[in-house]
């Protein structure tokens, strides 16, 4: 599905008009992962058709990877969440480029910090994968989470019947870090060092995204 | 009687503010983001998609409540201008022929939503 070996993969922000195709592969990914969650299926639904989904396509328009970023305003939080990768493109870095993407995009285009908002995430407690990734962007831990009405039954819940996890921040200390990774670190190839990785972002490009990155470190 | 504007009239109108915009200037761009659709007859969504943002991005943009970097206003603007010129161009042709480039003020408001 992810084409041939080397071909380049598309990061890319989904348009509204795919929303249901955005929306069926996140459900074909969350029946089968217990743990991401952490938002019921019309939250899914209307993050695809408010235009907040982030994705990776192949260069046949398979869709590989895929996760949100959205404003909750009672919390004040922009979470970055939903990550979900297709096993046969996971080992090349897919999802390090595609959560760097939706969180340089957040910090360009909404400017959450000079606003008083934040960025966070969260994560299962019994799900280890993403933590590596989350402790590599720069995101810090902040406390934990309870949710006690389950809102889907595919979530791995306690005995208790509550889903548990933690609860992280990316800092807007960690600018820098993310503008040295877009400036210095990659070099438009994903991990194997073969495959291209296009950033497909109208009307201005990555450029405009990683001068943004420029203008809020030098605020910092 | 309504007052009479031409519509080719308002779409330049716009398109001399975005073209003299100051994108530093965060009011300034918050006002010719926020006449975009009425002017351009596009949806919020639609602009939204064009400019690789959320719906709810956009509409924050347009409503004050917050803006985008600098960095970000400047393609922004210039794919407003392009929009703007193609409408202007495309009219300019079918009203050479039809001689129907005006229309109420009244209907000009009712398009826009107001």
């Amino acid at each position: 599905m992810a084409g041939e070996p080397g071909s380049a993969l598309v990061f890319f922000k989904f348009p509204i008009q795919a929303a249901s195709l955005a929306f069926s592969f996140h459900c074909s990914i969350a029946k089968s992962d217990p743990h991401l969650r952490l938002r019921s299926v019309d939250e899914i639904r209307m993050f695809a058709e408010e235009g907040e989904l982030f994705g990776v396509r192949s260069a046949a328009s398979n869709v590989l990877a895929l996760c949100y970023a959205a404003l909750d305003e009672s919390s004040n939080e922009y979470e970055v969440g939903g990550l979900a990768v297709l096993p046969e493109v996971q080992q090349l870095g897919v999802a390090s480029v595609l959560a760097r993407f939706a969180i340089a995009h957040i910090i360009a285009n909404d400017r959450p910090w000079h606003y008083g908002y934040r960025i966070v995430a969260y994560v299962h407690e019994d799900n280890q994968n993403p933590r590596a990734l989350v402790d590599r962007l720069g995101f810090q831990h902040i406390g934990r989470f309870t949710l006690k009405n389950a809102v889907t039954s595919t979530m791995k819940q306690n005995p208790k019947g509550e889903v548990m996890g933690d609860k992280f921040e990316f800092p807007r200390a960690c600018v820098k870090q993310l503008l040295n990774w877009f400036e210095k670190e990659f070099r438009n190839l994903l991990r194997d060092g073969v495959t291209p990785a296009i950033v497909e972002l109208k009307p201005g490009g990555l450029q405009s995204i990683i001068e943004a990155l420029r203008q809020e470190a030098a605020e910092l | 009687m309504p007052a009479t504007i031409s519509r080719t009239e308002e779409l330049r109108g716009l398109l001399t503010r975005a073209t003299t915009l100051d994108v530093r200037d965060d009011a300034e761009f918050q006002n010719v983001m926020r006449e975009a659709p009425g002017v351009l007859e596009m949806s919020e969504k639609q602009i939204a998609d064009a400019l690789s943002v959320s719906r709810p991005t956009f509409n924050r943009w347009i409503n004050g409540k917050t803006l985008p970097h600098v960095a970000m206003r400047t393609p922004a603007v210039q794919w407003l201008i392009q929009e703007l010129n193609t409408r202007i161009k495309n009219r300019t042709a079918h009203s050479r022929g039809s001689g129907s480039d005006s229309y109420t003020y009244a209907e000009g408001l009712v398009a826009m939503g107001r």
